[in-house]
Formats: C-alpha cells, structure tokens, sequence
C-alpha cells in the first residue's frame, strides 16, 4: 500500500504527531504502508520554495519516497524550479496550494505550468485543504470555488489531477458528474472527514477515482485509513486504491 | 570609494534633491551617482519625458565628477528611440533607464535595446514581483529573463534585486549579461546574502534608490559575509567596469 | 468494547441516521451510544424540543442494549424543568444535552445543572472555539470551566475537545469534574495525544458526532500512544465509569 498525499515538516500554528521524515516512515511502516508521496510543509510558506524542495530531495533521495514538489506559481521563478525538479531530482508531480497562495484556477502562470505536466505526464496535485477551517489561526484560506474548479476541470481533460483533501464526501458527490468526465481526475482520501461510510455514498464509479492519501502528518493516518479497512471497498478497488494502478496509469511520466 | 548604479533626480524639489544627494555623497563617500529622472507618473506623456531628461541633463553637467545620468524612455511612445539618441549623443547620459510604462521585453523596447547595444551601454530595467499592487506593466525577472535571453549582447541591470531574491534571482542567475542592484528597501536579513549565493559578487552592483533610501542598502552590503575585495566589486569595481570606466 | 458518548439522531433524517448507528456499530463493534437528537436549527422551540426527545426515547425502546440518551433542553423556554424531568424521570435518559442556545455559564442553566446534580448525572456541553462562524451563544472552554468552578459536583462532558486542544483544554484541565470527548471530525494528527498530555486519560472519553463522522475519531483512538488498558479506558471504561449503568 501506498499514501499518495502525506508531508514533512512542522506546522507554524501548535505541534503535528509527525513532523520528520523518520516519523513520517515510522507511522507508514506501522499501518503496512510501503512509501509515500510526500512534500514539504515548509514549502508551503517559503517564497524560495527552491531551497525547502532541495531539502526534502536530500532527506528521501536514497529511500522509495517519492517527491511531490509544493510551488506558487505567482511567483517568477517557479517555472525554473520545477524544470530543475522534473531535470535533477526525478519529482513525481507537483503540488499547488491555490486556496491558501491566493490565486484562481484560471491564472495564466497555473496555465503554464499545468501545460509542462501535461507535456511531462506527471499529476498536478491539487491541494483543496489542510486544516479545519474552524481551527485555523492566522492563516484562513480562501473557500473552495467548486464553480470555476469544475469549469477549469472540464478545460483541462489532458492533465491528470489529484485533488487532495476534499474535505467532504458531499462536495465530492456534488461535482462528481464533473470528476468522472474527466479522464484523468482522482481524489484522496485524507480531507474525509465526514461520513460513517463515504466511499459508499459516492458509489463504483467514484471509487474507481480514489488513491489512498493519509495527510499525516498534519492529519491522523488511521481517520482516512479506516475507510479503506472498513469494508468499503470490493477486492480490485481496494487494490487500486491502494497501489494507485488507476492513477500511476494516468501519470506516465512518473517512473516508478 | 562608492558607485551608486541607482538612484533618482526630480522635477518639481529639485533643491531637496539636491541636498540629500550631495549630503549623502559627503557623509557616506559616495564617489558616483548613476541617476535616473522618472517623475511624471508611471505612464508619462512625450512632454514629462523630454521634461525629465532636461532637467537631468543640467544636474550633470553642473557635477560633471559625481553625476552620471540615464536617459528616461517610454517605449510606448513613436519618438522613444529619437529620445533615446538625443539622450546618449547629445545629452551624454550613459545608459537607458526604463520604468513601469512597458514591460521590458514588449516588442516595442526592442528597438531600443537593439540601439543601446549598438552604443554598448548599459540598460537599467525596473524590476519588481509584488504580492499586492504589482503594476500592469511592472516588470518581473521573467521579463528579463526573456530580453536576456533575445539579446545576449545587451548590457541589462536588474533593479532591486528583481523584488526579492528567490524569484527575482532564479530566472536571470544563468544569464552573464544580466547585473544585479539591490537599491529600494530591501532590507532581509538574507536578501543580499543569498542573492550573492545564487549569482556570485561579480554582477551584483550597489544602488540606493536615493533619495527613497540609502542607509538600508548601504548596510547590508556592509553586513554581507564578504571579503573586502568582494565587497569592493560590489560597491564600485563592478559598476565601474560595467560602464567602461578606467578603475 | 467501545461505547460512544457521542452521537446524535439528526431528526430530519431518522431512519438514515438509526441506519447508520447500526452499520457502525456491526462494523467497528460499538457496544453503546449515548446519542442525542437534534435537529438543523440552533434555536428549537418547544414543539421540536419534544419531537426530538421523542425521537431519542423511540430509539432507545427500540435498542435498548445499544442506545441510551441524553435529554436535550433548550435553556430560554419556561418549561424546561419540566422537559428534563420528563427526560430522566420518565424517558429513562442517562444525561442531558446541551447545545448552542445558551452559553454553559448563563444564569438561565443554573437551575437545569443544579438539578442535574440532584440525579448525579452527566450533562454533555457542545464545546467550540472558531476562527470564523462561532454562533452568538456557543460555549467556549471559557464557559465551561467558569462553570465548572460553581458547581464542583457537576459532571460535565465538554464536547470536541472543547474545539481544538491547543487552547480549549487549559482552562479545563484542573476541574476534575470535566470529562472530555473528543467527538466532531478532529483529526489534526497530535489532537488527541495532545490532550491526553494535558489532562491524562481518566477524563477523555470516546465520541464520534455520528452520524457526521466515525472512523475520524475512531482512528484517532488507535494512532495514539497509548497502553492497551489507557486505550480502554478511552473507548468504554471511562464512560461507564461516568455514567455509572453498567452493561
């Protein structure tokens, strides 16, 4: 198994249960988990995210860590970063932060950079969500517009997608029409909060869309995990889920 | 001795000016100022242009040691590369400072550019990423990066550091005929620092931004881990060099 | 075993919530609830107080083994000592609910808690603390522990880690009378361990929300760093302990 939405690094706001990469690992291994997919947190609020990525290309470079790197495209240097990610450290998507950096989905410099993944076949992970928004402190991001994500989904059907932390089985199931139109969009499921049985109410062909993704270590693993152990998945879903064949198929240029 | 690639002139105070020019220049040493007249607004007409250069011109004549000027273009205008010759032939100035009116890789800066090589003089570029209040036409080093890159042979300064060193610095770090100043209240811990990590000292110059400011870049060029000759290169060698001047 | 303190009967959708309850309680081997209803409004009056009290004691005549309730009273109506006896006296109900009507320390609760005390019986506070959306009357930890401290024989349950416990636990943490559940969809990955810090196990008791959320806090029980007999105490024996109705 592996958890295709997961982080190192600390949390300006009160302390995480898994903040190093050691740790990161330690829970993995507890809950039968391979390897993940991992960024980094400090990225997120570094304006030369150049330096956190380099960082976390050192700490995982000799393990089965794979690296998604975290930009803002807003900012000049981006396309030069993840050049040299894709070129120096074989990264294996690219993680955007849009509700939190204060950008729309139709910004041109997001266009550009969603063209060079779709070019390179790597996923563009689209982070939704990290905390709940009833605890934030200082850092409140911008609601989901699930209108213009939905229309920008429906404009971008060549770009594989993970949508990471969609917070709620009931946004998901609303726009779920949009999602499965899309050849390649894939959901994970650490922001679920909500609902006893979620992966039920969303129905097979949605189930055929998720990756497991844990968002340790700003989330508790076994929340999201336990949807994935509690009967909610037929044999060859739960596979997918769980190796993300569906999605890796969707992400060619990802050498696994 | 102290070369400052980047500082302003005006129109309207001219005496105050004046004083914070050469009173800096006294207490701080500055042995050259590079200036720049760009009042008229971000988007000035043919007449604040001509104005600007004018009165510029008259500054440098009258401190022919300690004044060096650029001329002020507006590329949007038909007759900016008819400035830009007067300025360089017949006013003396010795490079071409462009503002906020263009970006600076718009095609229409181009001949411009094209005529600045032909003098082999240098050009000053605006540069600035902002999270508020960015401009519409406000340069970013991804401007630059593209005139860099069209024309190798130009002799292009950055201004401020880009904006901030991360991104400002990256785009253009590979490009040897892109210079660098840090002038405009950059004032980061590590903003200069790291900009000499990325780039080296060799094309970082000095400039202040006076009369907005001068002690802040004068300081941290002051506290950047630099030897003293690096930090020669940075206060006056390399803008010296960079305008073809006897060191 | 796991009993949850927890959980709730949304009445507009009574059969899909009992539904729910059920299929949790197979899958994951929940012994007990301690369920509340409710409904979509903050402000019930008392028709709906006593549909939804209603809808709770059905349930429970229905399960009894499975499901024992709290009454829920809304504090500002005239009747409200006569709903909460009715609830204990004759519904058979094990504690009362509190939700955002009131804030836990207004004057208007002083004669429910008082009474409360006469049955020695828990009542369960929604407990929150929001960076955007806090409801005019919605208990904070600051309610509860101002609470706490009148009324030392009362036994409180502050709900949902009184909101996140990087604030709400301190101003609990020294009444002994507080129990707290850690219900309401937190999974931030060191809530729960962090609470535990402060306050120790004996006063943390399992609760999901249900039928908002299971398996979130479920999971949270598992992660933590607990012995097989504090992990226990979480998922029942504290609660039984509380409550005092064996199995």
């Amino acid at each position: 198994m592996l958890d295709f939405n997961c982080y190192i690094g600390s949390w300006p706001f009160h302390p995480l249960a898994v903040e190093t990469f050691d740790q990161l690992q330690e829970i993995h291994k507890e809950n039968g988990i391979e390897y993940g997919f991992v960024s980094s947190l400090k990225s997120m609020f570094y304006r030369d995210y150049f330096e956190p990525e380099k960082e976390l290309h050192e700490t995982i470079k000799d393990t089965k860590y794979r690296h998604i790197m975290t930009v803002n495209p807003l900012f000049p240097a981006c396309m030069d970063i993840v050049r040299y990610g894709v070129e120096n450290w074989n990264i294996a998507g690219v993680r955007v932060m849009p509700t939190y950096h204060g950008y729309d989905m139709e910004n041109p410099f997001l266009e550009e950079l969603c063209a060079y993944l779709q070019e390179k076949g790597l996923p563009l992970y689209l982070t939704l969500w990290l905390e709940d928004i009833r605890n934030t402190y200082m850092l409140i991001p911008t609601p989901i517009k699930w209108d213009q994500l939905s229309a920008w989904l429906d404009s971008h059907h060549g770009l594989t997608v993970l949508l990471c932390g969609a917070s709620t089985y009931a946004d998901l199931n609303i726009h779920k029409e949009t999602i499965l139109a899309h050849p390649a969009c894939f959901y994970e499921l650490s922001g679920m909060r909500h609902g006893c049985f979620p992966l039920e109410e969303l129905g097979e062909e949605m189930r055929q869309r998720v990756v497991y993704g844990s968002m340790s270590g700003i989330l508790c693993l076994k929340s999201s995990l336990l949807h994935m152990q509690m009967g909610e998945l037929n044999e060859s879903e739960l596979a997918a889920a769980s190796d993300g064949r569906n999605f890796l198929a969707k992400c060619p240029g990802v050498k696994v | 001795m102290i070369y400052d690639v980047h500082a302003h002139y005006g129109l309207y105070d001219t005496e105050f000016y004046r004083r914070e020019l050469l009173n800096t220049a006294e207490r701080y040493g500055v042995t050259r100022y590079y200036l720049s007249n760009v009042e008229g607004g971000y988007y000035p007409t043919r007449e604040q242009v001509q104005l600007d250069n004018q009165t510029l011109s008259e500054l440098v004549k009258e401190f022919p040691d300690l004044m060096r000027g650029y001329v002020y273009a507006n590329p949007s205008h038909d007759n900016a590369l008819d400035v830009v010759k007067k300025g360089i032939e017949e006013q003396g100035f010795c490079g071409l400072k462009l503002w906020v009116a263009t970006f600076c890789d718009d095609p229409r800066v181009f001949p411009l550019v094209e005529q600045m090589i032909a003098y082999d003089k240098p050009i000053l570029l605006h540069t600035f990423v902002k999270a508020v209040d960015q401009l519409e036409c406000e340069t970013t080093s991804r401007n630059v990066a593209k005139l860099a890159e069209r024309y190798p042979e130009a002799k292009i300064i950055m201004a401020h550091l880009g904006g901030e060193p991360c991104h400002g610095i990256r785009p253009v770090a590979k490009y040897k005929n892109v210079w660098i100043d840090h002038s405009g209240t950059l004032v980061g811990s590590n903003d200069l620092q790291h900009t000499i990590d990325l780039v080296g000292v060799d094309r970082i110059l000095f400039g202040s931004d006076l009369p907005v400011g001068f002690a802040c870049s004068y300081g941290q060029v002051l506290e950047a881990k630099l030897s003293d000759e690096d930090r020669e290169k940075i206060l006056w060698k390399n803008t010296a060099k960079l305008f073809g001047e006897e060191i | 075993m796991v009993t949850d303190v927890h959980a709730h009967v949304m009445t507009h959708n009574i059969e899909g919530g009992k539904r729910n309850l059920l299929a949790v309680a197979e899958r994951f081997g929940v012994d007990r609830y301690y369920i509340s209803s409710i409904d979509d409004t903050y402000y019930p009056n008392e028709a709906a107080i006593e549909n939804d009290n209603l809808v709770t004691y059905q349930f429970m005549k229905e399960q009894p083994q499975l499901i024992k309730g709290y009454v829920y009273v809304n504090p500002r109506h005239d009747n409200k000592m006569d709903v909460l006896k009715k609830g204990i006296e004759e519904q058979g109900m094990s504690g009362l609910k509190m939700w955002v009507a009131t804030h836990a320390d207004d004057p208007l609760n002083y004669p429910l808690i008082e009474k409360m005390i006469d049955y020695n019986k828990p009542i369960l506070f929604h407990t929150f603390i929001k960076a955007v959306g806090q409801l005019p009357y919605e208990t904070t930890s600051y309610h509860i522990g101002r609470l706490a401290e009148r009324y030392p024989e009362a036994k409180i349950i502050m709900a949902h880690l009184g909101g996140e416990p990087y604030h709400a636990i301190r101003n609990v943490a020294k009444y002994k009378n507080v129990w707290i559940d850690h219900s309401g969809t937190l999974v931030g990955s060191n809530d729960l361990q962090h609470t535990i810090d402060l306050v120790g196990v004996d006063r943390v008791l399992f609760g999901s929300d249900m039928p908002i959320t299971f398996a979130g806090a479920y999971g949270q029980v598992l992660e933590c760093k607990l012995t097989a007999e504090e992990r226990e105490k979480i998922f029942w024996k504290n609660t039984a302990e509380l409550f005092g109705e064996g199995f």
